[in-house]
């Protein structure tokens, strides 16, 4: 039974749990300056600086969990915590985990642990009743010819890890299936695959908190670009929603119904959905904020940044006006065209200059190799909208994309 | 009357201390003789060969000197014309001395320097202005270089500047921070120099691991302004390294320090030490 967010505000510092390769840490830590909140980041190397930092650094073993668990307890013995937060997937179990040790507010260890696994993940949502795309495991001592031939077309297949579509691949007919489970076993390892059915249809992305396992929606986002693979390359996302009330109403049911599923109780969740022809398809739900850059597409009242809101959440002090993102906003992850070094990106001036665009962000220093989906596992960058309705918004990213010239030498 | 000297962490500074009053209030600094018309000291500093910039606090005059030229040659003129200046009771300053409403301009006057102000006043100021910076535009030289003159956090937009001034006028080929090369007034106070000590004896030292610098690019009131360099420029943990490190030791040291700021580029960086990536495990 995990603790819960309402009542007493703890008191002590809220430990961030931020890999140094985690696009967040800007946004996390402004939003703490902004709250005035005494943080430390935990991360899995030394920073250059934690002999200066008064316990703000704090080295934490994010692949050895009970050596993480152990540095956190430490840590936590000098420097009381009022919060454990995982903002990045390699550390929310290890954060549900400290927190639960250290009797603070928490998910469940072993729902972050579902949350984490695409295999656990289905499992539970089927065992639950909720519509997931049939699917089975393929192991790596199993007959892949065989699983070739008896699978149902069309297929996807993924890793039971990685995020941001990282080694999914669609697979229409047997030579396709084998050619992207080998590809699979070059970007994940040799480990078992998940294989399942293609749904069509367009997706949507939500982002949530949860507080004593109730759900709070505070965004729905539009994908309106098709993902229908081979690769999953996530580009557009819009919001507010404009899929009927009814489908948003569906949607916001559903991702109650797979938190349940999954026992996770606090804190911020993004869930991802299928919208097709035959109704709404869950398909996974991730004990943390929404990847990369893109949370800087939302504002809530106040002004407050959704990184504010998820620590308003955690030390229990809420916004008082809290609800769902104000106004029609949107970020493009900007595709990767090709493999190739990064040359230059052209047009970005005129691109900030077009109407309703707010920030274009690069992510790739020039010079550096860029490497598009499956295998790539970095953003080439962000482009943010703002505008009077979402139409605008998604035709205000599009424009602004088309300004840019992306050179790949 | 005895001229005290107080050398900087700057070989090319020094402080000349008269024991007297030098301004009733604030700071004034000349970046060349032209500019120092008002200021009669001033301009006889400059007369002396070799000296760069002279500024005027409520104790001191303080020189910027050229790297070649040497303090033991210059050391005995500028004392001179200081003494003789305090004895004989002449104005340190005769008239309001330039402000950035004025300010000395590079280049010719022409059609492009008309469109790069326009530009930097109706789209860049306002844009820059929200964040506690401003921008004063500088002129364009022969080069096509711009130069501006950034105060605040104005210096983190550089490159974006950069980029909007090449889309709308071509003939730009790169901007130029104008006040690089002169001695700004913060840097001089005793907070700035005890800044400039913790970063060179205590932060450069750890940050060069990673293969980092932090430059000091400001001081201001209670507000200190870096920039990060090298494996800092557009690492994914930069912050933890300011907020956690760099902040957290200068303001120890430093008590009357309230704040630093990060005025990097970080869209510029090219070797970031720690690189932003779809790190992870997740379903998603």
């Amino acid at each position: 039974m995990s603790a819960t967010a309402a009542g007493s505000v703890p008191q002590g510092r809220v430990l961030l749990l931020i890999p140094t390769t985690s696009y967040k840490a800007h946004d996390f830590l402004d939003a703490a300056e902004r709250l005035g909140l005494a943080v430390s980041v935990g991360s899995d190397q030394p920073q250059v600086l934690e002999a200066f930092s008064q316990g703000g650094s704090v080295t934490v073993d994010f692949h050895d969990q009970e050596r993480g668990l152990r540095q956190i307890l430490d840590h936590a013995a000098t420097y009381p915590l009022a919060a454990v937060l995982g903002v990045e997937d390699v550390t929310v179990r290890l954060a549900a985990e400290a927190a639960a040790a250290l009797g603070l507010p928490h998910n469940p260890p072993e729902a972050v642990r579902a949350s984490v696994d695409k295999l656990a993940s289905r499992r539970a949502l089927a065992e639950a009743g909720l519509p997931v795309p049939a699917f089975h495991v393929l192991g790596p001592a199993d007959d892949r010819a065989r699983a070739a031939r008896e699978v149902a077309y069309p297929c996807v297949l993924k890793p039971l890890g990685l995020s941001a579509s990282r080694g999914v691949i669609r697979a229409d007919e047997p030579a396709a299936f084998l050619a992207a489970a080998s590809r699979i076993a070059t970007i994940a390892g040799t480990g078992p695959l998940l294989v399942e059915s293609f749904i069509p249809g367009r997706e949507v992305a939500l982002e949530g908190l949860l507080t004593g396992g109730r759900l709070q929606v505070l965004a729905l986002f539009d994908k309106p670009d098709p993902l229908d693979g081979p690769f999953f390359e996530e580009t557009l996302y819009v919001t507010p929603s404009r899929l009927p009330e009814a489908t948003q109403a569906e949607v916001r049911r559903l991702a109650q119904a797979m938190a349940v599923a999954l026992g996770l109780e606090e804190g911020p969740v993004h869930g991802e959905f299928r919208v097709g022809d035959d109704g709404v398809w869950p398909l996974e739900m991730a004990a943390r904020t929404i990847g990369g850059l893109c949370a800087r597409s939302l504002r809530f009242p106040t002004g407050a940044s959704l990184e504010e809101v998820v620590l308003r959440h955690v030390i229990g002090r809420p916004l008082a006006e809290g609800g769902p993102a104000e106004g029609a906003s949107g970020v493009m992850m900007i595709p990767i065209p090709k493999r190739g070094r990064l040359r230059a990106v052209e047009g970005q001036a005129a691109a900030r200059a077009l109407p309703g665009i707010e920030e274009v962000t690069l992510t790739i220093p020039l010079g550096q190799e860029v490497v598009p989906l499956p295998e790539g596992d970095k953003y080439l960058g962000f482009i943010f909208a703002r505008a009077d309705s979402p139409d605008a918004v998604e035709a205000a990213l599009r424009a602004a994309h088309g300004e840019l010239d992306i050179v790949i030498g | 009357m005895f001229i005290q000297t107080e050398p900087q962490d700057d070989p090319n500074v020094m402080k000349f201390i008269p024991g007297r009053e030098v301004l009733s209030t604030g700071m004034v600094h000349y970046l060349d003789a032209e500019q120092a018309a008002g200021s009669p000291l001033a301009t006889r500093l400059f007369a002396v060969d070799g000296v760069r910039s002279v500024a005027f606090d409520q104790e001191a005059i303080i020189l910027h000197k050229a790297e070649e030229a040497d303090w033991r040659l210059l050391k005995a003129p500028v004392l001179g014309i200081v003494m003789e200046h305090f004895v004989a009771g002449r104005p340190i300053v005769e008239e309001t001395p330039a402000t950035s409403d004025e300010p000395e301009m590079i280049g010719e006057p022409g059609p492009e320097a008309s469109e790069l102000r326009e530009l930097i006043d109706t789209r860049i100021r306002p844009a820059v202005q929200p964040s506690g910076g401003d921008v004063v535009f500088r002129g364009i030289d022969a080069e096509g270089i711009v130069h501006l003159e950034t105060t605040g956090s104005a210096a983190s937009f550089l490159s974006r500047i950069e980029a909007m001034l090449k889309h709308y006028v071509p003939e730009v080929a790169g901007v130029r921070e104008f006040l690089d090369t002169a001695t700004k007034p913060g840097l001089v106070t005793p907070e700035g120099q005890a800044v400039r000590e913790v970063l060179e004896e205590r932060i450069n030292p750890a940050v060069a691991g990673h293969g980092g610098h932090v430059a000091l690019v400001d001081v201001q009131e209670d507000t200190v302004y870096i920039r990060l360099e090298g494996g800092c420029q557009g690492c994914g943990m930069a912050d933890v390294t300011l907020k956690h490190g760099i902040e957290v030791e200068i303001r120890r040291a430093v008590p009357a320090i309230a704040q630093v700021l990060d005025v990097t580029d970080h869209a510029g960086g090219t070797n970031p030490y720690y690189q932003p990536g779809k790190g992870g495990i997740s379903a998603v």
